[in-house]
């Protein structure tokens, strides 16, 4: 297992016409810790994939350097990288069987017959794949292909493994089952692991750290907890998963915050990049972060604790979800907000009714305006 | 494991290996030009020696002989009678193959496979050979009329009956429809298939009928794969030699350039004939591809539903076999008769032959002049194929999966003979080999090997590359870069992964060049000469127009070994490429 670095990476991708050209990676500079389970999330074309075929040696970056280990590959061929790789549409060779699929890695490396023929054993067993071996792909499901493809990149036992949306050809369900799975195998190995994926929930889910892209720039690197509770941007906080924005003045320091004025309401804040007074910010709330109460049963009367702030706010619509239910709430300001609560025997709250919102302080994130 | 690995590459480079790696990142560009300049050299300058033969008049660049030629009232009489015969040729072939392919791709019946493949068997037959038999069957003496005679239609008086073959522009119609429908069949297949079969229930859903939704949506998403197979169907009738030569309709530009280029002395308005020959045809690529082929392209169309085939009743299935079944009967009338005069002791004045025999079938392959032009053709056609799997393939590769600069024109290039017939590229081989010229030891009059097998390479190249292009793009990218990053070289990926996965339509595009190149009519009948030279083809027309008695035995005794030849090779085409054989028929 080694470390991956990435030195300002740039691709630029050129039509025939000299004029137009499109930056799908735009100076990327990352670090990848050796053992580490990496994530590059963000949407289509926003050029995780582009980056990770680049640390693979597929594509070559127009500028910048990848280093593995302490070697920098960035000119050397895809075949002498020693990068194994998962792709999104598995690439297994149809006209070969499972195993022979599973021992060209070893194969390419010069292994003696007995030991790729044990390799290929090994990671077919590690996969739950090896009564499979002497089929053909085209005779696997999805799933076991899924397998087989990663037990043929673990088995060429490669400086760093790269996923490329490895799970996006699955049903739903098995996607669920597969990602704790994936997880497992791939820490189990100790390798070090680069996954791309669209899927919000399958990085916060198995990651050791996610780097959010967009736009061809990496916007945020962190723990899954860091990036979904404290985005950088609203681009990072709206893509990872749902939340309310309000735009605010900073107002006064509050505890170890800060007091937001906004068209809500007043909202504290714990965690934030400035105190300055009179800042503008965007405020940001996650819908299941927001405790939500009848005003007629809110038996606290307004009163809250220090560091919660409480909104007032008309219930629009309620939408039940099974597990949780989901209120569309109008506060002043023509805000129209979502609160997520358990769905659980009470009576859905009716729309019209007036609804008391805790927002406690922590819970509130301060994003540049 | 690894550390076998760190030890290879940190072993020091050596300089060769530096040199290889040097020139790697230019490999792709050096093979492209080079193909282009073989190409260049075997097909463009040939034909650029024509055209500037035509354009000479005592010495200097001149119109003269073109505005002669074009001033020539049986010059262009025969020119018009060319272009109504390949347009009536087109046109029927069109009105045959799209109720034949409509059924084939909507509806679903039994036997359904056994008669589509039914319908390719034509093709392994060249219309000239045919017309041998259909002479003997349609002419005013023929089996047509002493069936008629038999139940009663036509009187015991000769001078009454009918000859059905008349002036023989009809015939040479009929002949090339039942030989060339095929392409048209499989490449009018291939569009329905490619069409998504929602865009058709879209129009069923707002209110279109069956026909109209077909004659709105689905004909106009076809028409790029219609014309594509139309202009190859169009410029081989504007072209052939054989068919209306046998068929004695002489009124054609082909057959006198055939009589002209046959001379010693090739006469400069000989040149400016082949010019506008190729003017034309090319035109006429150019308007089926870039005019009728553009705008929504049924490839263009990704199907997003499957297709429903409909279940066909007992009355269905039995009107598709009539349908089927006429069209397979009318078409395969010249095989059985090339057939039944193969094996006729005697065949006069009667049905079927009254005495049969297989003396002519054992003849044919014992006497030393027509076994010799057995293994010259098997000598030619091996000879081509291996040329044109070698420069196909790496051109194919090149322009699916490299980035050369001039990938467009290379591509181009190696569909350039699909828009030149063979009887000019001909023409331009005998340009280039005249008398005096440095090249007149390969020339027609002396040993024609090697401008046969270019001649054969060159003109079925674009099958080479358009089947191989089709397996290349049906072979994700993925699965090569997944070797390469699991350690194999690109020549490694190239014979574990690429080859192995392309295979099929490699040996399918090379048995079916094969065998085309075996029953080559222009470049044969014009580039050998000397009897000693002569592939099969030319020799069934020497022995056809030799005025013997068995002379027509003979010819088609030597047909039906090339049938066999031929119908072997579709089987294994088919076999290995299934539905994608179409895309071999394509402009």
């Amino acid at each position: 297992m080694k470390r991956i670095r990435l030195e300002n990476i740039v691709k630029v991708f050129r039509s025939g016409l000299r004029s137009a050209s499109a930056t799908a990676v735009d100076h990327v500079s990352l670090t990848i810790e050796p053992g580490e389970f990496f994530f590059l999330l963000g949407p289509s074309g926003c050029g995780k994939t582009t980056l990770l075929r680049i640390i693979a040696g597929l594509t070559a970056p127009s500028s910048g350097a990848v280093w593995l280990g302490d070697r920098d590959v960035t000119n050397l061929p895809v075949q002498h990288r020693n990068t194994a790789m998962v792709f999104q549409n598995y690439a297994l060779w149809p006209h070969m069987t499972v195993r022979q699929n599973v021992e060209f890695g070893p194969r390419m490396r010069g292994a003696p017959a007995a030991t790729r023929r044990q390799q290929a054993a090994d990671n077919l067993a590690r996969v739950e794949m090896g009564p499979y071996a002497a089929r053909k792909p085209n005779q696997l499901s999805g799933g076991q292909q899924q397998r087989v493809a990663l037990a043929r990149a673990l088995a060429a036992q490669g400086d760093c493994l790269l996923l490329d949306e490895p799970l996006s050809n699955l049903d739903a369900r098995l996607r669920l089952h597969m990602r704790h799975e994936l997880r497992h195998l791939v820490k189990s190995t100790g390798i070090t692991a680069v996954y791309v994926t669209h899927d919000q929930k399958e990085a916060l889910s198995m990651a050791d750290r996610v780097a959010v892209m967009n736009a061809g720039k990496v916007v945020q690197i962190g723990r899954p907890e860091e990036v979904y509770n404290r985005p950088a941007t609203k681009f990072v906080a709206d893509f990872l998963g749902e939340a309310n924005f309000v735009p605010g003045r900073i107002s006064a320091p509050a505890g170890g915050g800060v007091r937001v004025e906004t068209a809500v309401g007043e909202l504290l804040a714990a965690d934030c990049p400035s105190r300055e007074i009179g800042r503008n910010v965007l405020c940001c709330v996650r819908p299941e972060r927001i405790e939500l109460s009848a005003r007629s049963a809110d038996t606290r009367g307004g009163a809250a604790p220090n560091d919660t702030a409480s909104l007032t706010a008309t219930v629009a619509e309620s939408v039940y979800l099974g597990e949780m239910r989901q209120y569309l709430c109008d506060l002043p300001g023509g805000n129209r907000w979502k609160i997520s609560v358990l769905a659980g025997a009470d009576k859905a709250i009716p729309p019209g009714a007036a609804v008391m919102l805790r927002v406690a302080a922590r819970d509130v994130a301060l994003l540049p305006a | 494991m690894k550390k076998g690995i760190e030890t290879t590459r940190d072993k020091p480079s050596s300089s060769l290996r530096l040199c290889v790696s040097a020139v790697k990142p230019f490999l792709p560009n050096a093979l492209g030009g080079g193909v282009t300049l073989l190409l260049l050299a075997a097909l463009v300058l040939p034909i650029a020696l024509v055209i500037a033969g035509g354009f000479a008049h005592e010495g200097r660049p001149s119109l003269y002989w073109l505005t002669h030629a074009l001033t020539n009232r049986i010059l262009l009489g025969q020119l018009v009678n060319g272009l109504a015969l390949a347009a009536a040729t087109t046109i029927a072939c069109l009105f045959v193959a799209i109720p034949l392919a409509v059924i084939r791709t909507r509806c679903s019946f039994r036997g359904a496979g056994v008669l589509s493949a039914l319908l390719l068997v034509p093709l392994i037959l060249p219309p000239f050979v045919g017309a041998l038999s259909m002479r003997r069957i349609l002419a005013q003496g023929g089996v047509l009329n002493r069936i008629l005679l038999d139940v009663g239609i036509l009187g015991q008086r000769f001078q009454d009956w009918p000859d059905w073959l008349g002036s023989g522009f009809a015939a040479v119609v009929v002949l090339q429809v039942l030989h060339l429908f095929p392409i048209l069949y499989l490449n009018a297949s291939a569009a329905l298939a490619n069409v998504d079969p929602a865009s058709t229930q879209a129009a069923r859903n707002l209110g279109a009928g069956p026909l109209r939704a077909f004659w709105k949506i689905t004909l106009p998403l076809i028409r790029p794969g219609l014309f594509a197979g139309g202009t190859i169907v169009f410029i081989w009738a504007f072209t052939d030699i054989g068919t209306p030569l046998i068929v004695g309709f002489d009124e054609v530009l082909p057959v006198t350039l055939f009589q002209r280029l046959g001379q010693a002395d090739v006469s400069p308005l000989t040149y400016s004939l082949v010019f506008i020959l190729l003017a034309t045809a090319v035109s006429a690529y150019v308007l089926g591809k870039f005019v009728f082929g553009r705008s929504a392209t049924a490839e263009a169309t990704k199907a997003s539903i499957a297709e429903e085939t409909r279940r066909l009743g007992p009355a269905g299935t039995l009107g598709a076999w009539l349908l089927f079944g006429t069209v397979i009967f009318l078409a395969l009338t010249p095989h059985i008769g090339v057939v039944l005069t193969a094996l006729s002791k005697r065949w006069v004045n009667t049905v079927v032959p009254s005495v049969f025999t297989t003396e002519y079938l054992s003849f044919v392959i014992t006497r030393p002049a027509t076994y010799r032009s057995i293994l010259n053709s098997l000598m030619y056609a091996g000879a081509s194929t291996a040329v044109d799997i070698a420069i196909g393939c790496l051109a194919a590769w090149l322009m699916v999966r490299s980035k050369i600069r001039g990938r467009t024109f290379l591509d181009g290039l190696c569909m350039l003979p699909l828009a030149v017939p063979g009887l000019i590229l001909a023409a331009g081989y005998v340009a280039l080999t005249v008398k005096g010229s440095p090249l007149e030891a390969i020339g027609p009059m002396r040993n024609p090997f090697i401008i046969l097998v270019v001649a054969y390479s060159v003109r079925r190249l674009p099958f080479v590359v358009r089947g191989v292009s089709a397996g290349l793009q049906q072979v994700p990218v993925a699965m090569e870069e997944a070797g390469r990053n699991l350690g194999a070289s690109r020549a490694g990926v190239i014979f574990r992964i690429t080859v192995p996965l392309i295979a099929a339509n490699i040996i399918a595009a090379g048995v079916l060049t094969f065998a085309f190149a075996m029953l080559e009519v222009s470049d044969s009948l014009i580039l050998a000469q000397l009897e000693n030279h002569y592939p099969i083809t030319k020799e069934i027309y020497r022995q056809m127009s030799s005025g013997n008695v068995d002379a027509a035995a003979i010819a088609s005794s030597l047909g039906v070994y090339g049938m066999i030849l031929l119908g072997g090779t579709f089987a294994v085409a088919g076999a290995l490429m299934g539905k994608r054989l179409g895309a071999i028929f394509r402009a």
